[in-house]
């Protein structure tokens, strides 16, 4: 399965989830591998304190997964691609430039057509330019969700909640999540404190989750986070 | 759907595994994650990838799945991008050894047939025909790298569990780089760091890691025990390109 992971942002009246910024290479390389990896293996990345139903985050952890997949992201070989072009252009002028030149001689006639077409003609027909093959994804299993505490996280969480004003609290959480190099949270608190309602967060920052209190209270919530690693150096 | 789970802490290492070695090593600020991976030389047929944590602080489980996800991203989009190298290799030599007979053939005949037109297409032909050659050279040099990655396409997986890293030769750089950093009345800057990494601790991928992180437009880390989100790539013989979290290689 593919390991993702997404972020339970906390806000005053529930969580903000989004993707992490990895989904989306995580997913444009799926095509890629054998399909019995194709399932989703999301690790929801929250603070201590978990107010919302299971059933509820692993919903909305898949659909902000399924939006960075559908959002998908900046194509990793443009740059290649640009030289290659370039290339291909230097070879045309260049098998162009041999014909013209070549006076009714065959040899450089025949090294211009090598560049004009033969070698590229010859490259397809060996299939040494073919690109790795791609099948569509689906996930084959259903998405197994995991809940992760998140020390950073937490830290903002608790620092928010001294705060009264909503805006003062999302200015403050931004900063905060700035210097513990949370970007895509960040984000998050930088919108709310902008005035954007949770509820009209456009999608590729994230999807608001109520807390539970506004939900069924007889789900059961979230499970308690697992005591931190071990000390080897 | 299947319910929430928290996921398992960090354990010792599976016995089939592929180690991808993840350092938490000091910066300027606070503390950032480096792994010391050269994911061409994993064999996913082998066994399994698993992240080797080797940290003296602490990792919340959110904070190591982070880490976890940021290496599968990087790990499979560098098999994507290196699969199609090297791939019917012998197919390539025999074209690029066509190349020089082509090229070969041409020069021959310009050489004897001299007219000024001539001299111009002898200077400019290189340019046409050195690409093609360089291409099967490529492909004879990276047929390795390029089976690997094909490999981990295929067979590939990360597994969902971190490991104690437990090599004791990583385990003392670390210490002596945490160490140097720890020293009282000493400024802690990444001119330091890298400079102790290369001549105090001789840890050529921490030393990289530093300078790359120096050279970056956002050369402070962010404060955070954990920087690694806003850090920089380095990949070998590339340019640091931005991305998500910390790399080096140690060869």
């Amino acid at each position: 399965m593919m390991n993702l992971a997404c972020w339970a942002v906390p806000i005053r009246d529930g969580y903000v989830l989004r993707a992490d910024r990895s989904t989306a290479a995580i997913l444009q390389a799926a095509p890629a591998r054998s399909p019995q990896f194709w399932g989703w293996r999301i690790a929801l990345i929250q603070p201590q304190s978990q107010q919302f139903s299971a059933p509820l985050a692993a919903r909305a952890a898949v659909m902000a997964v399924d939006y960075a997949r559908l959002a998908g992201g900046v194509a990793p070989q443009d740059q290649s691609r640009r030289r290659g072009r370039m290339m291909i252009w230097m070879e045309l002028a260049l098998g162009l430039a041999l014909i013209i030149a070549s006076g009714g001689h065959w040899v450089p006639s025949l090294a211009g057509a090598w560049l004009l077409a033969g070698r590229r003609w010859l490259r397809w027909l060996l299939g040494l330019d073919a690109r790795v093959a791609q099948s569509p994804t689906a996930p084959a299993q259903s998405p197994l969700v995991s809940s992760d505490a998140h020390a950073g996280l937490g830290r903002i969480e608790r620092s928010m909640r001294e705060v009264d004003d909503d805006t003062a609290a999302y200015a403050l959480g931004a900063v905060q999540a700035r210097a513990e190099g949370l970007d895509e949270v960040a984000e998050v608190y930088e919108a709310l404190a902008g005035g954007t309602p949770p509820s009209t967060l456009p999608p590729h920052i994230g999807f608001w989750v109520a807390d539970e209190t506004q939900h069924n209270l007889s789900r059961p919530a979230l499970p308690a986070p697992v005591a931190a690693t071990g000390d080897p150096g | 759907m299947a319910p929430l789970e928290p996921s398992i802490a960090v354990q010792d290492s599976d016995p089939n595994a592929q180690l991808i070695d993840a350092f938490v090593v000091p910066t300027d600020t606070g503390s950032a994650v480096l792994i010391d991976a050269d994911y061409e030389r994993l064999d996913a047929v082998a066994g399994p990838f698993q992240i080797a944590l080797y940290s003296r602080l602490p990792l919340s489980m959110g904070e190591l799945a982070v880490i976890r996800a940021r290496v599968e991203a990087d790990l499979f989009a560098h098999a994507v991008r290196t699969a199609p190298e090297g791939r019917r290799w012998v197919l390539a030599l025999l074209m690029g050894l066509l190349e020089v007979g082509v090229v070969g053939v041409l020069l021959a005949f310009l050489f004897l047939n001299r007219e000024p037109i001539h001299a111009v297409v002898a200077w400019a032909a290189p340019l046409g025909f050195v690409p093609g050659v360089l291409h099967a050279w490529r492909a004879v040099a990276r047929r390795r790298a390029g089976g690997s990655a094909r490999a981990t396409l295929e067979v590939g997986e990360l597994l969902p569990t971190t490991a104690v890293g437990r090599d004791g030769d990583s385990l003392a750089r670390l210490r002596d780089l945490w160490r140097f950093a720890d020293q009282p009345n000493e400024p802690r800057d990444l001119m330091r760091l890298e400079r102790a990494a290369r001549i105090r601790v001789r840890w050529p991928a921490a030393a990289r890691f530093y300078r790359a992180l120096a050279a970056a437009p956002d050369a402070s880390t962010p404060a955070g025990r954990l920087a690694w989100l806003r850090a920089r790539v380095r990949r070998r013989g590339a340019a640091p390109q931005p991305l998500t979290y910390l790399e080096a290689r140690s060869q």
